[in-house]
């Protein structure tokens, strides 16, 4: 059994699917499709490519098949072996996914995903250019341990990625009893959102089973539109500074850490974390949201202040 | 035989990468062709909803909307502004101490700037000078 490369295969199919929406959108009465945020989507996604040739894919490959080597089982060379690794895998993504929004560290990767403030096709090819070496080193490895070949692992890596494209639209509502088991695209719409309601949840990449196995699921409410970004939407659409802003931010605060403890509580700890609670988590967005009622806006409130 | 090779892979990135750059031209082409040009335009009522739902604890005592409507900032009794401003057709916001704002200000318009490389410096355009002076003093703090 050979392994193609799913994701240079599928691009074509990302294009017109992107065409498609784009035009659907327009016609729909939807609004516009942003152009700026659009083309900085799809030149990290192009950069995502291109990053890991300067060495994380070799390094990447290198502790993959070295881990094989010490392989406790051998995945055979079979259809439902490639089942199996593509279940397995996926619920490697689903903890990745989880610690990505939960320590700083790799979500300095992940933000980059997060930061459009829109929400379609595009979005989806807003991919990291950072990170795959420690994703591999600390997640995929265990896997070529287990007995899956690297080959196989890269094989339903991106086939899970290329899953992952056709979700990140709100052209399409709910898919009855899809929801149960799958991905959609309306829990990811929930993943994307910012309403505090819908942080830190909805991790899954193929198989939602595994949020509402570990608690983590929470389904698109028709009557709370989900607002898309992070919680400091960034003020630019610079592709390089929407690659680094995080890891300078974490630099930053690391070099300026009046303490080692409150270095390591900077770089890994959750994003939002700061020593004097000066700054908010999700979990302190989520008590202030309970407590202001955020999303609700009286519309008298928006005409009672002074301006100039 | 392994510059042949090579120059061949080479050969067949270099193509693979300028086909994506072409794909993500004309992608970039028929969505500004759609309408995807089109800029958030700052107002009061605007930034007031986006800074209730980014922060709903911040009490604004004051606004300074640009007139042109690209950016808004609003400061609170406690020594906090917040930012709004537009991305593309969005707005976004960001709550600084004053102190941390460096601001000046040439006739109507005021300039403000924070160290956030994902925070643009903009100016807003106030009423009068005197407005943008008054609104400098907010950042200036007492001589």
């Amino acid at each position: 059994m050979e392994f193609p490369d799913v994701v240079t295969m599928a691009v074509p199919a990302f294009v017109v699917l992107i065409v498609i929406e784009m035009v659907a959108w327009r016609l729909s009465g939807r609004g516009d499709y942003e152009a700026r945020d659009s083309a900085a989507s799809l030149i990290m996604g192009l950069g995502s490519q291109i990053a890991p040739l300067f060495g994380g894919a070799a390094i990447v490959a290198a502790i993959l098949f070295a881990a094989y080597e010490f392989r406790i089982f051998e995945a055979p060379n079979t259809w439902w072996a490639v089942a199996l690794c593509f279940v397995v895998d996926d619920f490697r993504y689903y903890w990745w996914h989880r610690i990505s929004h939960e320590r700083r560290w790799f979500w300095a990767s992940h933000v980059i995903h997060h930061s459009s403030q829109h929400y379609n096709l595009t979005t989806a090819l807003r991919q990291t250019w950072t990170g795959a070496v420690l994703g591999a080193l600390l997640f995929k490895a265990p896997l070529a341990v287990l007995g899956f070949h690297p080959l196989m692992l890269a094989f339903v890596g991106g086939l899970n990625l290329v899953y992952q494209f056709w979700i990140h639209t709100e052209m399409i509502g709910r898919l009855g009893p899809l929801e149960w088991i799958m991905n959609t695209p309306s829990h990811h719409r929930v993943h994307h959102a910012t309403n505090p309601r819908y942080l830190d949840a909805n991790y899954a990449g193929t198989f939602i089973l595994w949020d509402r196995l570990f608690g983590t699921f929470i389904p698109e409410d028709q009557d709370e539109r989900p607002r898309y970004g992070i919680i400091k939407n960034l003020g630019t659409f610079n592709p390089v500074k929407i690659a680094f802003h995080e890891w300078i931010g974490i630099a930053r605060d690391v070099v300026q850490a009046r303490s080692f403890r409150e270095a390591l509580g900077y770089a890994f700890g959750p994003p939002g974390w700061s020593p004097d609670g000066s700054r908010m988590t999700s979990k302190m967005i989520k008590a202030r949201a309970a407590k202001f009622d955020a999303d609700k806006i009286p519309a008298s409130d928006l005409q009672s202040l002074p301006a100039e | 035989m392994v510059d042949a090779e090579t120059k061949k892979m080479t050969g067949n990135l270099l193509f693979d990468l300028a086909i994506s750059l072409g794909a993500v031209a004309l992608l970039v082409v028929l969505s500004v062709l759609l309408g995807g040009l089109r800029n958030a335009e700052v107002t009061l009522d605007s930034a007031v909803a986006r800074a209730r739902l980014d922060e709903p604890d911040f009490e604004a005592e004051e606004w300074l909307i640009d007139r042109e409507g690209r950016a808004a900032v609003a400061v609170s009794g406690k020594g906090e502004a917040l930012l709004a401003f537009a991305v593309g057709d969005r707005i976004a916001t960001r709550r600084v101490l004053l102190q941390s704002v460096a601001a000046a200000a040439d006739g109507k318009s005021l300039r403000l700037a924070v160290k956030d490389s994902t925070v643009p410096v903009f100016s807003l355009a106030a009423k009068d000078t005197a407005t943008a002076m008054k609104w400098l003093g907010h950042f200036s703090g007492p001589d």
